[in-house]
């Protein structure tokens, strides 16, 4: 065989390896999140809040001379799909490690494959999720939060709501490991009263806002509570909080965090335009992130500057027609501080990434600046970055940062 | 009609059958499988409450809910599972997949066996929840209930909504199973029936055909014994058979009625001639008054060999005869002609009756080959003086009726003609006066039998004439006749029928 005919295979088959070579300098990070159905915002606002920073960093050297790729699945806030989810990014992508995954029944379930991955050091950064299985051994080990718990946020809620008077609490929650994580988080929180839930509702992970949610409102009506924590996600509740104050229960309601205030407000101010109820009265969010009108804080200029300069959209192909994008949400403020909390951790690893490490990388991050006014510390039975519990309500279409509670005294 | 009540027999059994096994096969195997899902569902259940009691007590102990919610949320993704309740140890419930709440009759039931001791682990219980529907409750306690129970409810409906599906799949089998037994059935009957019909058509066809037309061609059912070579077969074979044998029979019954036909019509001449030979008009001689004379001849058959005459030989003398020829139809009849013509010929040459006959018997005897022979009674009567001579050959004697008496004449001891050429013949002579008659008769009357074979006789026979005494010659013969069928009485005439009666009423002398 000739010169002249094998040059040109040679060339082929380099051509071939090509691209690997070209996808391997990018630094590939799993995502797994609701992009469709009625909690997509939640997956779609953290996408959008991370990869305003991460877009910001590669377009300024990346790390390290790599990029940072984020390599998103839908889940529809569904456990089969997350699990397959996770399969195919370490599997299939050879994602570096998962990240901004959303849900505590999305994010339980896969807990267990981390474990069985674990000669390959799968590490699960940032779930958009304050449940205790994340927290605590066996799987614990595997994950690092960076927000503060359900248990933080729902013990903080109770604490303020009895110091007020309001010891007659309801729970209303979703079916499922989340609502009973936030369940659970009330009900210790209570029983350091010693007092107990006087009643509760739950309703089915994926409830829509159109749906009616009477039939949970009858239940706790009955109990006559004075103050109602509903855990869920922002459809359910909206759609639980404008049946409760059509029902003429204008007692507090409050959300925590994975609620999504900012979605859920927007569907709120929908119905208050239409029926010319204010819904938004009497409602308290928990957040674990400051608020991103906040600009006080170094992280909230960036982040309002990043989002404003890039414009993030959803991953392509997972664009759900439909969807306005936020400007600004606790959520997507979240997913900037995950962002921001990655790619330190990249950066301290130094050229040549290697999953083993990460770790002891982590766990070795003492007092870092997100520009929160909040230290970051991690520890290697402190896989929780912060702890911080926000408080707010609305004030017309506007959160507003909850400091007196006097209010709904009783 | 054959075939549509056949099919109809056979379809409505078919029916019936399938209704029948149907409803069976239907109430078996749903309450087998009634028992089977529900020991199923049962043993579902049991395992999910066991595995889930299981892996809870150490995520219990380690108050860790939300992951036992996590464990209990997968289990409801398993079919049939319709709930997953977990009460701690204080008989709280700590997780359970109830939306929007934990029923009360579910609570209540915890509190119910929470006191329960359990002995193989776990407990069934059926459970009606309001508004949700019936369920199979399988508990099992966690650490021997002092980490908690497992609630697991099994869909009942789910057991109820397959039976029905399998009972639905069942029974469109058995449908289709059936829709082909009909169709199978048809073809069947039809293949049976069809035969049947044709051979019910063509016997019906039979009923209006001509069996003495010969047959154009072949028959509908000439192929049926070929084709089904069944009890249809044999019996079309059968009909063919018959079919041919009526044909034949007919046939000959047709050549023989034609045959017997012409013969009759023969006959019926032959009577008219010989009818025609013997004198039928009466009163024979009007201008006579010095005699009643009346005769009739009724003939067994269409022809028969008795015969009777009269005729004047001279002016005074009037010749008459009775006589009876040996045997019956045409041969008598054709010997009775001969005799009636010879007698005639005879009578005239001579005058009196013993040569009458003698010349009368040799004639006879003359090329007699069938030998046959007659009797004859032969007499002439002076109708000047009432003086009948007679001669007899052979023949009964007559009656003579007076008044006074009604006896036989004195035989003459003629034998009868035809037998021997050399035979001579007496006379004998007897007075009549006014009102005295002769009865001349032949064995036809006498003997003629009832349906006992019991003979009219010749006591009867005196007897009626004796009592008849005084009545015209045709009275006479009348009320004879009338007798003697009144004595057989619808019993066929077994012989001729002749009779002759002469009344004298006045004779020129006496009077």
């Amino acid at each position: 065989m000739s010169d002249d005919r094998i040059r040109p295979i040679i060339f082929l088959i380099l051509l071939l390896f090509l691209p690997e070579r070209l996808l391997a300098e990018d630094i590939v990070i799993g995502m797994s999140a609701a992009f469709s159905g009625p909690s997509k915002g939640l997956g779609i606002e953290l996408y959008r809040g991370s990869t305003a920073y991460l877009e910001h960093v590669n377009r300024t050297g990346g790390i390290h001379g790599q990029k940072i790729i984020i390599k998103a699945y839908d889940d529809g806030y569904n456990p089969i799909p997350a699990i397959r989810n996770t399969i195919k990014l370490i599997e299939q992508d050879n994602a570096f490690l998962l990240f901004n995954y959303v849900g505590t029944p999305t994010v339980t379930r896969i807990l267990p494959l981390l474990k069985s991955y674990k000669e390959k050091f799968v590490y699960l950064f940032s779930p958009f999720t304050g449940a205790e299985s994340l927290r605590q051994p066996p799987y614990g080990e595997f994950v690092f939060n960076l927000r503060a718990s359900y248990r933080d946020e729902t013990q903080g809620l109770v604490d303020h709501f009895v110091s007020t008077g309001r010891s007659r609490i309801a729970v209303f929650y979703q079916a499922d490991a989340y609502g009973r994580s936030g369940w659970d988080g009330v009900k210790k929180a209570l029983a350091k009263f010693g007092l107990k839930m006087v009643g509760e509702a739950t309703y089915r992970r994926g409830a829509e806002y159109h749906q009616s949610f009477k039939e949970q409102v009858d239940i706790i009506r009955k109990v006559s509570p004075d103050v109602i924590i509903s855990i869920g996600a922002y459809a359910g509740c909206a759609a639980f909080i404008r049946d409760a104050r059509d029902a003429g229960m204008q007692i507090p309601i409050a959300n925590v965090s994975f609620a999504g205030s900012y979605p859920m407000a927007e569907l709120l101010l929908q119905s208050s335009r239409t029926t010319g109820h204010d819904y938004n009265k009497d409602l308290v969010n928990s957040q674990v992130v400051p608020s991103p009108q906040d600009t006080a804080l170094p992280a909230v200029r960036e982040y309002r500057q990043l989002m404003d300069k890039y414009q993030p959209l959803p991953p392509r192909e997972l664009t759900d027609v439909g969807y306005a994008p936020l400007a600004e949400s606790y959520v997507g403020f979240e997913g900037f501080l995950n962002a921001k909390l990655l790619v330190e951790v990249l950066k301290r690893m130094g050229p040549g990434l290697t999953k083993s490490r990460i770790k002891g990388i982590v766990e070795s991050i003492k007092s870092a600046d997100l520009g929160i006014d909040a230290p970051v510390t991690f520890g290697p039975h402190k896989h929780q970055g912060l702890d911080r519990v926000y408080y707010t309500t609305m004030k017309g279409d506007r959160f507003v940062p909850l400091s007196d509670w006097r209010g709904w005294e009783k | 009609m054959t075939r549509a009540s056949l099919f109809t027999k056979t379809l409505v059994l078919i029916v019936v059958l399938f209704a029948i096994i149907a409803t069976a096969t239907s109430i078996l195997s749903g309450w087998n499988l009634y028992r089977n899902l529900t020991q199923e569902y049962q043993s579902k259940g049991v395992a999910i409450a066991k595995s889930i009691a299981d892996s809870s007590v150490e995520i219990l102990l380690n108050a860790d809910v939300s992951t036992i919610q996590s464990v209990v949320d997968q289990f409801t993704e398993i079919e049939g599972v319709s709930y997953v309740i977990v009460f701690d140890g204080q008989g709280e419930p700590v997780s359970h997949t109830f939306v929007p709440a934990v029923p009360g009759d579910v609570l209540e039931l915890q509190r119910q066996t929470r006191t329960h001791i359990f002995n193989g682990g776990s407990l069934t219980n059926n459970l009606r929840v309001e508004g949700m529907g019936d369920f199979l409750d399988i508990s099992f306690p966690i650490l021997a209930g002092v980490a908690g129970y497992v609630h697991v409810g099994m869909d009942k409906s789910l057991i109820r909504s397959r039976i029905w599906s399998a009972v639905a799949t069942q029974q469109g089998l058995m449908f289709a199973i059936f829709l082909l037994s009909v169709l199978v059935a048809y073809a069947l009957v039809n293949r049976i029936s069809q035969p049947l019909k044709q051979l019910a058509a063509h016997a019906g066809k039979l009923a209006t055909q001509d069996f003495s037309e010969p047959v154009t061609g072949p028959s509908d059912i000439d192929g049926l014994p070929k084709k089904s070579r069944d009890e249809v077969g044999e019996l079309a074979e059968s009909f063919i058979t018959m079919e041919h044998a009526l044909r034949q029979s007919v046939r000959e019954l047709k050549e023989t009625t034609a045959a017997k036909e012409r013969i009759e019509s023969e006959l019926k001449i032959a009577r008219e001639i010989q009818m025609s030979m013997v004198p039928k008009l009466f009163p024979p001689f009007p201008l006579r008054p010095e005699f009643d004379l009346y005769a009739t001849l009724v003939p067994a058959r269409e022809v028969g060999g008795d015969f009777y005459d009269f005729f004047f030989i001279d002016d005074n003398r009037l010749c008459f005869a009775i006589g009876d020829v040996s045997g019956k139809g045409v041969p008598a009849s054709l010997f009775m002609a001969v005799t009636t013509t010879l007698f005639r010929t005879t009578a005239v040459r001579v005058s009196r009756p013993d040569e009458i006959l003698f010349l009368l018997n040799r004639e006879l005897c003359r090329g007699n080959e069938s030998c046959m022979f007659v009797t004859v009674f032969c007499a002439i009567l002076d109708i000047r003086t009432g003086e009948v001579e007679y001669s007899n050959g052979g023949h009964n004697l007559p009656y003579f009726v007076s008044h006074a008496e009604t006896r036989p004449l004195r035989n003459t001891g003629g034998m009868a003609l035809g037998f021997t050429e050399d035979v001579t013949y007496r006379s004998e002579k007897i007075m009549l006066r006014a009102g005295d008659g002769l009865f001349l008769y032949t064995d036809g009357v006498t003997e003629a039998m009832d349906e006992g074979e019991n003979q009219f006789s010749e006591p009867r026979l005196e007897e009626f004439l004796q009592q008849a005494n005084g009545s015209s010659a045709t009275e006479i013969i009348r009320g004879a006749v009338d007798q003697v069928r009144r004595h057989s009485a619808g019993a066929p005439q077994s012989d001729d029928i002749t009779i002759l009666a002469l009344k004298f009423l006045l004779s020129a002398a006496q009077s």
